[in-house]
């Protein structure tokens, strides 16, 4: 049973927590529904053990890695990724780089594979410093800033052609 | 080449800041004399330049909120509930509990004559128990008046909430217009400097030209002079074949020689 205390510190964890987690869950899954879904479950899963194996001092990376395992699981279940959509040799300016852009950029985000998608959306979305990456996706600080660098040359290589011949 | 191959690897911890001074240096080195590493740098940051801009938080709808308590804290039974008062966020869970009040005593209230368990028990109502459904109505009122400030509340809460959100979208929009505003200026700025750059260029291989042109100047001034006093000298006849100005017309004109060539 819990008492005020725990539902109240509880209640402060949803409020202080839901909006960092959705954004995290919309980013790596693209949907908004699906986004809330996973989130939305993953709170279940802290309160079931809120009281009994006390996730709360360390609810926050615990949360966002069952996040990431959820939206994994999700993005498993949709089946092969989506292929990036390269200009074709009959439109004018194929050979040219694809412009890059915010809005580019974010659509890329799921199509990334995995562990570089999340290590890049705690770092550049959640602002996260390599050493909390680190604690939260429970890898060594080298593997992290690895996956960072592997992600961000990913990344690259899908919006220059240039950049994938140069490396 | 070889080097390229080499430096490439580290091109990205180089503009993630990950590498260590020794290697950055070897990098930066390689970069300034390497245009294609510098241009995979250049791309390299403006990858990274718009993952900055990811939004860090989603706008979250006070419906989510509500089933996410809904379906956590407010699922288990809690005690002294009513003497914690009214709370936004308890407030459905109060309206459900009043919600069974309602149900229990409505259709008490609504057969006429008004039964009590006491009457079907005794065929008449006790003094007591009159006074305790007087009681229990009185309580009943009294949780309707509070429900009904406290949905006001939630509904004025809400709208406050929603107001905000939309501000909150307004903002991220507008930011990300500004971020988007200064990227181009960055870019514009620093194709501005890469032509001043040339422009200096240019300007001292043209002094280093003219250097050049003067000293040919002077030379040919020297020969002139020269050649002039030898032929002064060697001439006797009173009327000489070639004057000076004459000498000084076969010589390049100076003001052709010192103007800038394109």
């Amino acid at each position: 049973m819990a008492d005020d205390g725990s539902s109240r510190s509880f209640r402060e964890l949803v409020r202080e927590t839901s909006g960092r987690l959705l954004a995290t869950a919309r980013l790596m899954l693209g949907d908004e529904h699906e986004a809330e879904d996973v989130v939305q479950t993953a709170f279940l899963k802290a309160w079931e053990r809120w009281e009994g194996e006390s996730i709360r001092n360390y609810a926050v990376p615990w949360l966002y890695r069952v996040v990431r395992n959820l939206s994994i699981d999700r993005l498993r279940q949709r089946g092969p990724a989506v292929e990036w959509s390269e200009p074709t040799a009959e439109e004018p300016g194929a050979e040219e780089p694809t412009p890059l852009s915010f809005d580019r950029v974010r659509e890329a985000i799921p199509s990334l594979e995995e562990p570089y998608r999340s290590a890049l959306l705690l770092r550049y979305s959640q602002k996260m410093p390599y050493e909390e990456i680190a604690k939260t996706l429970e890898v060594p600080l080298g593997t992290v800033k690895s996956w960072i660098c592997r992600g961000v040359r990913l990344l690259r290589e899908q919006f220059t052609p240039a950049g994938k011949e140069s490396s | 080449m070889n080097r390229c191959n080499e430096i490439r690897e580290e091109l990205e911890p180089f503009v993630l800041r990950v590498l260590d001074a020794e290697r950055a240096a070897l990098v930066e080195q390689h970069v300034e004399e390497c245009a294609p590493c510098r241009a995979t740098i250049r791309e390299t940051e403006s990858v990274v330049r718009q993952l900055d801009l990811l939004p860090r938080v989603h706008a979250v709808r006070p419906a989510f909120l509500h089933q996410v308590m809904s379906a956590t804290v407010d699922r288990r039974p809690r005690a002294h509930f009513w003497g914690r008062g009214l709370r936004y966020g308890t407030a459905a869970a109060a309206g459900a509990l009043l919600a069974i009040f309602v149900l229990r005593f409505v259709p008490v209230r609504q057969a006429q004559p008004l039964v009590t368990v006491s009457e079907r028990v005794v065929g008449v109502e006790s003094p007591e128990s009159r006074q305790d459904r007087a009681r229990t109505e009185i309580e009943l009122r009294f949780l309707h008046s509070q429900l009904q400030a406290s949905t006001v509340q939630i509904r004025q809460f809400h709208h406050r909430l929603e107001r905000a959100h939309e501000e909150l979208g307004r903002m991220d929009n507008e930011k990300r217009t500004l971020t988007l505003a200064s990227t181009d200026l960055g870019a514009k700025v620093r194709a501005l400097e890469s032509r001043i750059a040339e422009d200096v260029r240019a300007l001292a291989q043209l002094r280093r030209s003219n250097e050049r042109l003067e000293e040919k100047i002077a030379a040919y001034r020297t020969r002139f002079e020269t050649v002039f006093v030898s032929t002064s000298v060697r001439d006797t006849d009173p009327e000489p074949s070639t004057s000076r100005n004459q000498i000084a017309d076969l010589l390049p004109n100076p003001r052709t020689l010192l103007a800038p060539r394109r």
